[in-house]
């Protein structure tokens, strides 16, 4: 039962992602400007632009190109760089492998700023704390994560310079300079996942916690913290992973902004280049990845949904 | 400017100023993020200590600010962008450099001369000069990186500015001799051989071998490199010909948000930041820990209109919009006083080529009457379209809008995106802003107002104009050249349908300590060996 739906479901997911990028390619067809002119720039005379569209076999029809591209990479060739003929593979490799620590990072940074604050706020609920809290989660909500990458940049790498402005990551960096260069755009982007999801699990907690079933343990004795922790929280948990696959959708995202900010060489970094530069195989890439990604997310954020919750579970 | 490119040296259909249009790099987004930085950075950053952030390696640290991706070559040929120069020019030299004012500097040669009926060029190299490879740099080298350039093969953008140069035509007459025979004469030869393609390779080097592995006589060596790479580093050349370089190595590495690089020098991460966001420049100017280096006439900023396409076409038309600019306003706004005005040609004032001492005074009435003469006594409307595709740019158009108002003028500002703006409203558009960079005066009067030019963005297409810079081409005598520049340039002025309001100047931060640093208006043109820092 649980393998056909998960079956189902990525049966679903690859027809997604061949969809978007037919999508992508019909986009890039109607910008402005191709790889050619994006290289040579405009000093390049005429001659120049024929003869790189041609070995590059641009001049050739756009279906033809679609599926030779489609094809390469249903056999797991993703193909090479228009621009400099590297493959897209080793370009994506270092990349992605950047993000992923990056990713990870915020995310675990995200689980005790979402977590540690709601359950104290829905133990104090209408309290002093919980008020500066949810005022202070509002104020963080409406300030966008460019900014907000900004302002810890001008906190923590000039004011008070415990890390470093740009996030310059070469290859052969160690752990500890990683988690250093990291630390402030994964900050960026926990904070923002963070104060999403912060909310819903306060008051989720909240509505579990005037449960009959907490009552019920609150009238046995069972003490508060044990009566959060263990009974109350994993309750609250279900709707609040949904919060956290959004999140998960909302970082491919945010990466793109924030390694932006930091001079990071992520992911994200690399997709804006290639956008610019029409770099058509390596957008393709990426931008399939970070769908992957946000398909995956949220599919596993529904079976994670159906095995903490009693009653779906049951339904199977 | 800010994403700017490195222009383009003296070619002759480059666009430039910044943004060749092909490398933004990304500026979309930023442009999007700049004004909200701009506020952050100016409102928190001014006046914030210095915080000392550790020196490791003692290597020169340099921050560019233009990123060009996998696009990134050692190959001088393939020199597309600012974000190349960073690391060729450290690399490698060319026969001859040129300096803010044009005059011709030598560099691998020490002397040139033509011959009497202007066809030949003779080139004398300078002795002693080995490539990094410890090959010894002779004429054949010369002859083979100029062939390369022309080759169609290459590709490259030197072709153009080069057209006069045949295959054949360069000569190796001995080891330390090399002619260039043209079939007309071309009294600007050496300007024209100083762009920023033309950096000398070895003989026999290739495209495919030159893109990841660079072989120069230059400065600095190549240690690491690979285009998209987040760290460029190159070791210093001890037996460089012009003296060892005053730092052991060189670090470069590039940050696309200015906020980013004020934080860095700030903190001192980085040593020389290549150019310094206007919007950012409040927050570094008056601060001990960074000096501001400021560039003579560099990108010049446009206003630049169809002078085929009615109402423009009305010779009083554009003279009234003349008449109502106020350029200094303009300089001081839009560019924060780092700029100067200009007089609606591209030569800039206090060029030996310049017709004028001063640019035009606002003159509102002037410009009120102008526009009544030319039909249109109750005011004239029309669309202005920009976009930021070079920082200030919507500014300048902003500006000039609320500027000609009070002459009868009411402009609406179209703002467009950046990202397209070079594919799509640039040379679409009957009135427009633009920019350009800066190039020795021959050139700046011909890219973009001959009848053939490639870009002519005012449709300025007059046989009187073209024939005084085709006489000039072959006018000998220095004096009388100048004098026929002179003349174009006030035509230009006088009718032509481009307002160049100003000229920016390019602001570098130097980190309190380092020294020697010059920075020159081709800001391609980069010269990182005579930097010291303690």
């Amino acid at each position: 039962m649980f393998l056909r739906l998960i079956a189902g479901r990525v049966l679903q997911a690859a027809v997604t992602l061949v969809l978007i990028s037919l999508l992508l390619f019909l986009a890039l067809e109607v910008l402005p400007g191709d790889v050619a002119t994006r290289v040579l720039g405009r000093e390049a005379t005429a001659e120049a632009l024929e003869a790189l569209r041609r070995t590059l076999r641009l001049d050739r029809p756009a279906p033809e190109r679609y599926f030779l591209w489609l094809s390469g990479v249903l056999q797991g060739d993703l193909g090479t760089s228009l621009v400099s003929g590297r493959p897209v593979a080793d370009i994506l490799g270092p990349r992605v492998a950047n993000t992923l620590f990056l990713s990870a990072y915020a995310f675990l940074l995200y689980l005790p700023l979402a977590l540690v604050p709601a359950v104290v706020q829905a133990i104090r609920r209408g309290g002093w704390l919980d008020q500066a809290l949810s005022v202070a989660t509002l104020v963080l909500l409406a300030i966008p994560d460019f900014l907000l990458a900004t302002l810890l940049l001008i906190g923590f790498a000039m004011t008070w310079p415990l890390f470093p402005s740009m996030s310059i990551v070469e290859p052969g960096t160690d752990f500890a300079r990683m988690l250093r260069l990291t630390t402030l755009p994964a900050l960026t982007l926990a904070i923002v996942m963070a104060v999403y999801a912060l909310r819903m699990l306060r008051d989720q907690l909240i509505e579990v916690l005037q449960s009959e079933h907490i009552r019920a343990g609150e009238l046995r004795g069972l003490p508060p913290g044990r009566l959060v922790w263990r009974h109350a929280l994993p309750n609250a948990l279900a709707p609040a992973l949904n919060v956290t696959a959004l999140n998960l959708a909302y970082l491919v995202g945010g990466v793109v902004v924030v390694e932006k900010v930091f001079s990071f060489p992520g992911f994200g970094t690399l997709l804006l280049d290639a956008l610019q530069l029409r770099d058509l195989p390596v957008i393709e890439a990426t931008v399939l990845m970070a769908a992957a990604i946000y398909i995956g997310a949220n599919l596993l954020a529904d079976l994670c949904a159906i095995a903490l919750t009693p009653k779906l579970r049951d339904a199977r | 400017m800010e994403s700017g490119g490195v222009g383009t040296g003296p070619a002759p259909c480059a666009r430039a100023a910044t943004p060749a249009p092909d490398f933004t790099g990304g500026s979309l987004m930023r442009s999007k993020m700049r004004s909200l930085h701009a506020a952050a950075t100016i409102a928190l950053l001014s006046g914030l200590p210095a915080a000392a952030f550790a020196q490791d390696d003692g290597c020169l640290r340099v921050l560019g600010y233009e990123w060009s991706g996998e696009k990134q070559s050692m190959d001088p040929a393939a020199m597309y962008s600012g974000d190349d120069a960073y690391h060729v020019f450290a690399t490698y030299n060319r026969l001859v450099d040129v300096d803010d004012t044009f005059t011709v500097l030598p560099e691998l040669a020490t002397e040139w001369s033509v011959s009497d009926d202007g066809l030949t060029w003779t080139f004398t190299l300078r002795d002693g000069v080995a490539f990094h490879s410890g090959k010894p740099f002779t004429a054949a080298d010369v002859v083979h990186s100029f062939e390369r350039l022309i080759d169609p093969a290459t590709a490259s953008g030197a072709a153009s500015v080069l057209s006069f140069l045949k295959p054949g035509s360069i000569t190796a007459v001995d080891v330390r001799t090399v002619t260039f025979t043209t079939e007309a004469p071309v009294v600007e030869l050496p300007v024209l051989i100083a762009n920023k393609y033309t950096n000398i390779v070895p003989a026999g080097s290739t495209a495919e071998a030159l893109r990841l592995k660079g072989d120069g006589t230059g400065p600095f060596m190549q240690e690491t490199f690979e285009p998209n790479g987040p760290v460029r580093l190159l070791r210093a050349n001890p037996d460089y010909w012009g003296g060892a370089p005053g730092a052991p190595c060189l670090r470069i590495t590039v940050a696309q948000e200015p906020v980013a690089a004020v934080s860095a020098i700030l903190g001192g991460e980085v040593d020389l930041v290549l150019n310094v966001d206007p919007s950012v420049i409040p927050a570094l100017a008056d601060n001990p820990a960074v000096t501001l280096l400021e560039t003579g006439a560099s990108n010049s900023m446009t206003v630049s209109m169809w002078v085929d396409t009615a109402p423009f076409d009305n010779l009083k038309v554009r003279q009234a919009l003349k008449a109502a600019v106020d350029r200094q306003a303009l300089v001081d706004t839009v560019l924060l006083g780092y700029g100067q005005v200009g007089a609606d040609n591209p030569v800039p004032l206090g060029s030996p080529a310049s017709f004028t001492t001063a640019a035009p005074a606002q003159d509102i009435a002037g410009a009120k009457a102008l526009l009544a003469e030319a039909g249109y006594p109750d005011g004239l409307a029309f669309d202005l379209y920009t976009a930021e595709g070079v920082p200030g740019m919507v500014r300048l158009a902003q500006a000039f809008a609320e500027q000609v108002r009070p002459a009868g003028f009411d402009v609406n500002v179209v703002v467009t995106p950046a990202e397209s703006y070079w594919d799509d409203v640039w040379l679409k558009r009957p009135i427009l802003t633009s920019a350009w960079s800066m190039r020795p005066p021959a050139e700046g009067l011909a890219y973009a107002y001959t009848q053939d030019a490639q870009y002519n963005e005012t449709h300025w297409k007059r046989q009187d104009y073209d024939d005084l810079l085709a006489k000039a081409a072959v006018t000998t005598d220095a004096a009388e050249r100048t004098a026929l520049y002179q003349e174009a340039a006030r035509l230009l002025a006088e009718e032509g349908g481009v307002i160049i309001p100003m000229f920016v100047h390019q602001v570098v931060a130097l980190r309190a300590g380092c020294t020697g640093y010059q920075p020159l208006a081709q800001n391609f043109n980069l010269n990182f060996e005579t930097v010291t820092c303690d």
